[in-house]
C-alpha cells in the first residue's frame, strides 16, 4: 500500500480565483526520497500542506496509509507524519531544547511529564540533525541554517514514517544547503524515513534525491528518477529558462542557466 | 536560556513568597494585631478581637485578592499565548468593558436587591462580561475564523463599544450614582463574605487545573496554529476551551472586584523573564506570583494611608509598571 495516495486533488484558496492545483494524482511509496520541483507558485507548498492535512481540498482526496488524512485524529497523524514549515517565528522565545521537545507532544498524555526515553529520542534527533551543540541556546538567536536543523530535529522527534519538508534550503548559503541535503539523505538511508521535499535547488535535488516530480502552474509535468526527469527540455518547460547540462561525474548532469535573452 | 534548575528555583522562591504574603499580610493593617494572639486558641474565642479581625475581615479580603491575582495572571498568560500577542491581557476580549457596562447599568437602574448572596451590581457585571464573550464568539463564528487577529479585533471593538455605553450612563447619572460608578470602575477588594470567596475559589481552582492541563498545547499554539496542528494539537478545540475558561475565571473575579488593571499584563511578563515561555512553569509561577502581588498591593492600599483606602488598581500599576520596565532594561534580551 502506498504511504500517500493523492487522488484527483483540486484546490484553490478562497480569496483567489486562480486555480492552485488541479486534478493531481500522486503516489508516495514507503522508502521514497521524493523532491517536488517547480517555480514559485507552481503549487509545491500547497500540495505539501494538503498532504499534511492543513488544508481541505475542494475535490479529490489525500489518503495516508489508506485512510483519508482529515479523518485521522491530529494526534495520530502527528505520529505518522511530520511537517517542517519554511520558517517559524515564536512570539515568545523558546530554547532549542524546548522546540525539539515539542515533537514528543503526540505521545504524551495531559499531565504526563517527559520521560527519559522521550529525552533520548530528542537527543538522538538533534544528533542526527547536527543540532546538539546549540541545545541550550534560544531558537531566535540561531542562524537560518541552524534553525532549519532544529525544526528538522523537532520533526524527527515525532519518530514519523514520513517527513514533509517545505523548501528547507530557502535562504541558506551553499554550505548549509549541502549540509541539509546530506542530513536528509542520511535520515532516509539510516533511519528509513520516507521524505517528500519541496525545493528550488535543481542540482542538489538531482544529486541527493531518488525521485523527482516536476510541477508547473498547479499541474505535474514529469515524474521519475532524476536521470530521466532532469533534462534541459523539462527545465525549460517548468522554469522558462534555457539551461546547459554539464556532465561532472555521476549519473545526473548539472544544469547551468543561460540568460533569458542571450 | 532558562535551564530546568533555574525554573525550579524560581518556582520554589515564588511558592515561598506566596506563603509569606498569605500569612503575613492579614496581620498588617490600620489596626495592629499579633500573630500569637490570633492563634491563641482554636476555635478562636468570641472576645478575641485580633482573631475576629483576622478571620472575618482580613482573611476573606486577602483570599479575594489571592484568587483575583491568580486568575488575572493565569488568564493573561493564556490570552497572550493564544492570541500570540505580548500586549494581550485578560481584558483584551472585552471583559472589562462588558462587566463595567453591567455594573454601571445596575447602579443607574438603582437595583439594590441581591440574589443568591450576590449583589445586583455583581450579578449584572458578570452578565455583562458573559455578554461580551458571547458577542466576540458570535462574531468569530459568523465569519468562521477563530484566528488571533479575528478574536483580537472583535474583542477590542466590543470593549470600546461598551466603554462608550459606560460613559453614557456616567454622563446621565446623578451625583451619588456617579460616585458609586467611579468607585466600581476603579476596582477594589472591599469587605466581602467568606461565602462568595469560597464560590469564587471553586471557579478559579477548576479553571487553573483545566488551563494547566493544556500547558504543552499552549506552548505549541504560541508558535502558530499550523505548527501546533502538525504536532498533534486540535487547535480549534484548544483555543475555544482555553479562551472560554480564562474568560469565565476573569469574569467571575471582575464581577466581585471591578476591573483591576495591569496584574494580568505585568505578572506574566515578569515571569517570562525568569522562567522562559514553557507554559507549565509560566502558568504556575504567574498564578502564585499574581496572587501574592495583588495581596501585597491591597495591603499597601488599606494600611498606609490612614483611614482612607487607595484604589488597588492605582497601586498595582504604580508598582507593577516600574518593576516590569526595570527588568526589561536590565535583561535587555527580551522580545528580540
Amino acid at each position: 500500500m502506498p504511504l500517500f495516495e493523492i487522488q484527483n486533488l483540486s484546490f484553490h484558496y478562497p480569496s483567489l480565483s486562480k486555480f492552485e492545483l488541479h486534478q493531481t494524482d500522486l503516489k508516495v511509496e514507503p522508502g521514497d526520497l521524493l523532491g517536488l520541483l517547480g517555480p514559485n507558485g507552481a503549487g509545491k507548498s500547497t500540495l505539501l500542506k494538503l498532504m499534511a492535512g492543513l488544508l481541505t481540498p475542494q475535490e479529490g482526496r489525500v489518503l495516508l496509509n489508506g485512510q483519508p488524512i482529515r479523518a485521522i485524529p491530529v494526534r495520530e497523524r502527528a505520529k505518522i507524519m511530520a511537517y517542517v514549515p519554511q520558517s517559524l517565528h515564536f512570539t515568545f522565545p523558546l530554547s532549542v531544547w524546548e522546540v525539539v521537545e515539542m515533537g514528543r507532544h503526540p505521545y504524551l498524555a495531559r499531565f504526563q511529564p517527559v520521560s527519559h526515553k522521550d529525552r533520548s529520542i530528542c537527543e538522538r534527533a538533534m544528533e542526527l540533525c547536527d543540532a546538539l551543540d546549540f541545545k541550550d541556546r534560544r531558537y531566535e538567536e540561531l542562524s537560518g541554517g541552524e534553525r532549519q536543523r532544529v525544526l528538522l530535529a523537532s520533526a524527527l522527534a515525532q519518530t514519523p514514517q514520513v517527513l514533509l519538508l517545505d523548501e528547507p534550503t530557502l535562504s541558506l548559503d551553499l554550505a548549509h544547503q549541502i549540509l541539509l541535503f546530506e542530513i536528509i539523505q542520511k535520515l532516509h538511508r539510516e533511519e528509513g524515513v520516507t521524505v517528500v521535499v519541496a525545493t528550488h535547488e535543481i542540482n542538489l535535488a538531482g544529486r541527493y534525491l531518488d525521485r523527482l516530480v516536476l510541477m508547473r502552474e498547479g499541474a505535474m509535468v514529469a515524474d521519475g528518477t532524476p536521470a530521466k526527469v532532469l533534462t534541459a527540455k523539462n527545465i525549460k518547460t517548468i522554469h522558462g529558462v534555457d539551461v546547459t547540462p554539464l556532465k561532472v561525474g555521476g549519473k545526473v548532469p548539472y544544469f547551468v542557466p543561460k540568460g533569458r535573452r542571450s | 536560556m532558562t535551564s530546568d534548575s533555574q525554573k525550579r528555583m524560581v518556582l520554589l522562591f515564588t511558592i515561598g513568597f506566596f506563603l509569606v504574603v498569605l500569612i503575613g499580610c492579614p496581620l498588617l493593617g490600620s489596626t495592629n494585631i499579633s500573630f500569637q494572639k490570633v492563634f491563641q486558641s482554636w476555635p478562636p474565642a468570641p472576645d478575641n478581637r485580633d482573631a475576629q479581625i483576622f478571620f472575618t475581615v482580613r482573611l476573606p479580603r486577602g483570599f479575594l485578592a489571592v484568587l483575583t491575582g491568580a486568575a488575572m495572571a493565569t488568564a493573561g498568560v493564556v490570552f497572550q499565548a493564544v492570541l500570540r500577542n505580548p500586549l494581550a491581557c485578560p481584558f483584551t476580549l472585552g471583559i472589562a468593558g462588558g462587566s463595567s457596562f453591567g455594573a454601571v447599568a445596575a447602579i443607574a437602574l438603582g437595583l439594590t436587591a441581591g440574589f443568591g448572596g450576590f449583589s445586583m451590581v455583581t450579578l449584572f457585571a458578570f452578565l455583562g462580561a458573559i455578554l461580551s464573550i458571547i458577542l466576540v464568539y458570535s462574531l468569530a463564528t459568523v465569519i468562521r475564523s477563530y484566528s488571533a487577529t479575528t478574536l483580537l479585533l472583535a474583542g477590542i471593538g466590543i470593549n470600546y463599544f461598551f466603554n462608550a455605553l459606560v460613559l453614557l450612563f456616567y454622563f446621565m447619572a446623578d451625583f451619588t450614582q456617579s460616585y458609586a460608578m467611579m468607585h466600581w470602575l476603579m476596582g477594589s477588594l472591599d469587605v466581602i463574605e467568606m461565602d462568595s470567596v469560597m464560590r469564587l475559589m471553586v471557579v478559579v481552582v477548576a479553571g487553573f487545573i483545566i488551563l494547566f492541563s493544556m500547558g504543552r498545547e499552549l506552548n505549541l499554539l504560541s508558535a502558530g496554529e499550523e505548527l501546533a496542528q502538525v504536532k498533534g494539537v486540535s487547535t480549534v478545540r484548544v483555543i475555544l476551551l482555553s479562551v472560554l475558561t480564562a474568560s469565565l475565571m476573569t469574569s467571575a473575579c471582575v464581577s466581585l472586584t471591578g476591573p483591576i488593571a495591569f496584574v494580568g499584563l505585568i505578572v506574566p511578563h515578569i515571569y517570562r523573564l525568569f522562567v522562559g515561555n514553557d507554559h507549565r512553569y509560566l502558568l504556575t509561577c504567574s498564578a502564585l506570583g499574581g496572587a501574592a502581588f495583588l495581596m501585597l498591593c491591597d495591603t499597601l492600599c488599606r494600611s498606609f494611608f490612614g483611614t482612607t483606602e487607595l484604589p488597588v488598581g492605582v497601586i498595582t500599576a504604580l508598582i507593577g509598571v516600574p518593576v516590569l520596565l526595570g527588568l526589561l532594561f536590565r535583561k535587555r534580551t527580551y522580545l528580540t
